[in-house]
């Protein structure tokens, strides 16, 4: 990661209502946005597609839960930082330990946890 | 003469049966001579007999005592008539006989009389008078005439024929004296009787001529004489008075008979009867002995008494095979001490003889004995066996002081004592053992007794109703308390079904299995005939409609060679356990309807035995088929889900050792492999047992309960979910609306539009739970606010068409924009304009919506991309993956919306 090269971020959200607040966070915060992506099927593709440094996944896609990319993301070492509206006990207990937002949250708040995970330049 | 006619009327009356004039008539005919007189002695009657006799006619009430003239004595002296035998039985009250006198007649003649005076007494015993009669013995011209036959018989008699004078010399001597005494008729005659006295008999003579002298007669006097040649002779005497004419005693003839031979032989008579009655006493005695003592007397007796000794002893064989002394008479100790155990014969001896030894001093066989014996003072001696059923079980033996020849009769005597004294002795010894025996019996019977007693008392006492038929036909059963006070009928009545009518209690019916039964199907009838009727259990049911249940057994009763007479039945009163039980079968049917109902079992495990009982509704909620499961632990465990068995194990651990209620909850893994969640809770029973027997409990399938919990928390977080997105996406409205219109109040307005917006689709969506909205009620409700009064400015048209949630919120926030841009900018914010939406489904999986403006102010494109057109374009686009088209036409705005439609609405 270069000063040339911006963090990429890689944003998974199917409200696209809230997915444009944290593009537009991320945007203002230095970072460039991958996605957002709305659904597994095209975040799972997306994800395999592009590069990116780091992930916000949102929980539910439209009733289908984003797990299987999170466990291949883990795999990949890529930090995840989850954002949902569903409790940690709600979490598979494999997931509980992962870096959680919960909705609604400040921009500014995404920004200190996105930073604290990778730095934006 | 005197006649009846004379007496006087007072002294018939007196004379009693006398006054009779018949009986007076056979007086006066009778040849005796007979008179009467008052009690004071005057004459009151004399028949001609006695007048005949007296020579005179007495003169009645002058003549006292006697109706003669004078009287003499036999030895001749004058007998004054106030001393006349008549006037002796007056004053002394009583009859006198035998006592001669003479009386004399006027004309000088005597007679020899023998009166009777006999005093009469009247009914009180007073003296009424006397009757005398009298007896001539004085026939002269009889003796006269016979006197040369007698002198005949008596020189031709065996008899010694003697008489003497008054002095006791000789006066005659016939020829059978002469042979009897040995002395010739010259040699005795005119000399004293006294020649023939032995020494010691000189007193007799004078004795006899006293009582010859007063007139008495000796008859058969036996005393002893001796001959001339000096030998005694045993004689039988014979003496009378010898009188003379006139019957004055002036001798006395002696008749004397030897009887030597026959005395001798009445002795030994004698001697016979003596041994005879003293055997006859012995077997008296014997036949009434009550002991072994009275025995031994009475043997000694018959041994003394029949054997004429004076010392005797009885000894038996005891135990020790030897003899001793059980009874004697006349026996130092020391000498009994000394021979005790001596015997001549064994106990095994057969048939063993007396032995008899007549002097003591010539015995041989007595050896070493002998001075002992003769210490004792005995010369003779007898040993006499005792022998019972053959067998010699002692002796008894007979003392002399002098040797002492026994005769074949005392050997004979006392081999019958010996006889009688073997067989009471075996006899007393049967009595002993006999009354032992009965004894024994008494004792077993009192022991009987006492156990029957012990038994009665028993079967009064016991809770439970006996019931006793004592003949096959059990026509009478008698019971114990328990039993009339469980039919209610009064003690001692009869209790049988089978007893005639009127007999029989008509208060109760005897029910079994709800059937009655027939007085032969009782349980003591069918006993009767033999049955053993086990474990019966009937009901009584009374005339008022209560009932009480027994149970018990019937046996029947047997004599001793086996046969039935009789039965007995016990029973218990059950009746509060069947209530019991019956209650216990409904709240089991409750049980079992409740589990039913819940989806439950019940199950038991036995901590001893390891079995596990499963009720079948419990195997119904495992999925097998009833009675199929396996019954332990084992069987149980098996299908407890891996994960959950620790938990199950250590829960059972915990209730075991706190004893406190067990309950876990726990998956069990189906046949099917699927999944069934179960709660299970149990007690320990019996409990406050230091012990637990069991464990039981119900189990209840929760897995729909577990479904529904699990269902709820996806609820709440779904909600949860939802809320924070719709927070997020207000947030994200709020900045939007906020960001690019510079004026507060506008942003405002166009914010409170849009949330009012967003919640009226999640009203639309709340009526529906959820499940979706139609696409004209979105559309409507985004449009309402501008219709006109005639709702002509507002156009919708299409398919009905169900929109899933996040369809309905995004495309309500769409046309919200939509309209809310119409109403400000384009054509309804003119009373002209209108708008038309029209949609359609276009095959089957895409929906297409397309919104058209007409009639309003002319169009112009915008000249920044405003939330709305950000909304339409990125969110349609984005959020359902469609297609927007926005056509800015000089006409009026034209919206296209192409949208993936889902046939079903998604979840």
């Amino acid at each position: 990661m270069t000063a040339a090269q911006p963090c990429r971020v890689f944003v998974v959200e199917d409200e696209f209502l809230v997915a444009l607040q944290i593009e537009d966070d991320l945007i203002a915060a230095g970072y460039l946005v991958v996605g957002p992506f709305t659904s597994l099927s095209t975040s799972i593709a997306a994800s395999r597609a592009e590069t990116f440094d780091v992930a916000t996944l949102d929980l539910n896609l439209r009733g289908e839960f984003v797990y299987p990319l999170v466990d291949e993301l883990l795999e990949r070492h890529v930090p995840v930082l989850l954002l949902t509206g569903y409790a940690g006990s709600d979490l598979p207990e494999r997931f509980r330990c992962l870096p959680r937002l919960t909705k609604p949250f400040d921009g500014s708040e995404l920004i200190s946890r996105i930073k604290s995970m990778v730095p934006a330049v | 003469m005197c006649s009846a006619e004379t007496l006087p009327k007072f002294v018939l009356g007196d004379l009693g049966a006398l006054g009779s004039p018949d009986f007076r008539a056979a007086l006066d005919a009778l040849a005796f001579a007979v008179y009467t007189t008052d009690a004071e002695g005057f004459v009151t009657y004399c028949n001609p007999a006695a007048a005949d006799l007296a020579g005179r006619q007495p003169e009645l009430g002058q003549d006292r005592w006697c109706v003669s003239w004078k009287l003499r004595r036999p030895d001749g002296s004058p007998l004054p008539h106030d001393e006349c035998p008549m006037a002796m039985a007056l004053k002394g009250r009583q009859p006198i006989r035998g006592q001669e006198l003479v009386a004399v007649r006027p004309d000088g003649s005597t007679a020899l009389l023998l009166p009777h005076p006999t005093p009469i007494f009247d009914a009180s015993g007073e003296l009424t008078g006397a009757v005398n009669l009298l007896v001539d013995i004085s026939d002269h011209k009889s003796a006269e005439k016979d006197s040369r036959y007698l002198a005949a018989i008596v020189e031709s008699s065996d008899d010694a024929i003697v008489t003497k004078d008054l002095n006791g010399i000789i006066t005659s001597w016939n020829k059978g004296a002469e042979r009897l005494f040995g002395y010739a008729h010259d040699e005795v005659v005119g000399k004293s009787i006294t020649i023939l006295m032995p020494p010691g008999y000189e007193n007799e003579e004078p004795n006899i001529l006293r009582r010859i002298r007063s007139g008495e007669r000796i008859d058969h006097y036996q005393t002893t004489r001796r001959r001339k040649d000096g030998a005694l002779i045993e004689i039988s005497l014979t003496v009378s008075p010898v009188r003379d004419a006139t019957g004055r005693i002036v001798g006395a003839s002696k008749i004397a008979r030897d009887i030597t031979e026959q005395k001798r032989a009445g002795e030994a008579l004698a001697a016979r009867l003596r041994e005879q009655a003293a055997l006859y006493r012995l077997t008296e005695r014997l036949h009434r002995a009550q002991d072994d003592s009275e025995v031994y007397e009475a043997a000694l007796d018959a041994i003394q008494g029949a054997l004429g000794c004076h010392r005797a002893s009885i000894l038996l064989f005891e135990s020790t095979a030897t003899m001793h002394f059980v009874a004697w008479r006349g026996l130092s100790s020391q000498y009994r001490g000394a021979v005790d155990g001596h015997s001549p014969w064994t106990a095994e001896e057969q048939d063993p003889e007396p032995i008899f030894l007549q002097d003591v001093a010539h015995a041989e066989a007595l050896a070493a004995l002998r001075p002992i014996i003769e210490a004792e003072g005995i010369a003779a001696l007898g040993f006499i066996p005792l022998v019972a059923d053959g067998r010699l079980i002692g002796k008894f033996m007979t003392y002399y002081d002098r040797p002492h020849v026994f005769t074949d009769n005392e050997i004979g005597v006392a081999l019958t004592i010996a006889r009688q004294l073997g067989f009471s002795i075996q006899r007393m010894r049967a009595e002993e053992a006999r009354r032992v025996a009965e004894e024994q019996l008494r004792q077993n019977e009192a022991t009987e007794r006492a156990r029957a007693a012990e038994l009665m008392a028993i079967m009064e006492a016991v809770p439970a109703s006996i019931w006793i038929a004592r003949t096959p036909d059990c026509r009478v059963i008698s019971g114990n308390r328990a039993a009339y006070e469980l039919l209610r009928q009064a003690p001692d009545g009869n209790l049988s079904l089978s007893a005639p009518t009127g007999e029989r209690p008509d208060n109760f019916r005897v029910f079994a299995t709800g059937r009655m039964l027939a007085p032969e199907e009782l349980p003591v009838q069918r006993a009767a005939r033999g049955e053993d009727v086990q474990n019966f259990e009937e009901e009584i049911r009374f005339e008022d409609g209560t009932s009480r249940h027994v149970f018990g057994n019937a046996t029947p009763l047997r004599d001793a060679a086996g046969e039935v007479i009789g039965a007995v039945a016990a029973s218990v009163d059950i009746t509060e356990r069947k209530l019991v039980e019956e209650a216990l079968r409904e709240s089991e049917r409750r049980l079992q309807i409740a589990l039913g109902a819940g989806r439950m079992g019940a199950w038991e495990w036995n901590i001893g035995t390891g079995k596990v009982i499963w009720s079948p509704g419990l195997e119904a909620l495992h999925d097998i088929e009833p009675g199929t499961f396996g019954g332990t632990f084992a069987d149980f465990k098996r299908d407890i889900h891996p994960d959950d068995l620790p938990l199950v194990e250590l829960e059972i651990a915990r209730a075991m050792e706190t004893r406190e209620e067990y309950h876990v909850v726990y998956r069990i893994r189906l046949p099917d492999g699927s999944i069934r969640w179960m709660e299970t809770f149990g007690q320990f029973s019996p409990q406050g047992a230091a012990k637990p027997g069991k464990l039981a409990g119900v189990c209840m399938d929760i897995t729909e309960r577990k479904e529904a919990e699990s269902q709820r928390s996806l609820l709440v977080a779904e909600l949860s979910h939802r809320v924070k997105n719709t927070l997020a996406i207000v947030s994200s409205i709020a900045r939007q609306s906020f960001s690019i219109n510079p004026d507060f109040h506008e942003a405002h307005r166009t914010f409170d539009a849009r949330i009012r917006a967003l919640a009226q689709t999640h009203t639309r969506l709340a009526e529906a739970s959820w499940s979706g909205v139609s696409l004209e009620t979105v559309l409507f409700d985004e449009l309402a606010p501008y219709h006109d009064d005639a709702r002509n400015n507002v156009t919708l048209a299409g398919p009905p068409t169900k929109l899933p949630p996040k369809y309905a919120l995004t495309l309500g926030m769409a046309a919200h924009e939509l309209a809310t841009n119409a109403a400000k900018h384009g054509a309804l914010s003119v009373k002209s304009g209108s708008v038309d939406i029209e949609w359609s489904a276009r095959g089957t999986d895409r929906l297409r919506v397309r919104w058209s403006e007409s009639g309003g102010p002319p169009v112009l494109a915008p000249k920044r991309n405003g939330f709305g057109r950000l909304l339409l374009e990125r969110v349609l686009a984005s959020d359902l993956g469609g297609e927007v088209q926005l056509e800015f036409a000089p006409q009026g705005l034209v919206c296209t919306i192409d949208i993936p439609y889902p046939r079903e609405p998604s979840p």
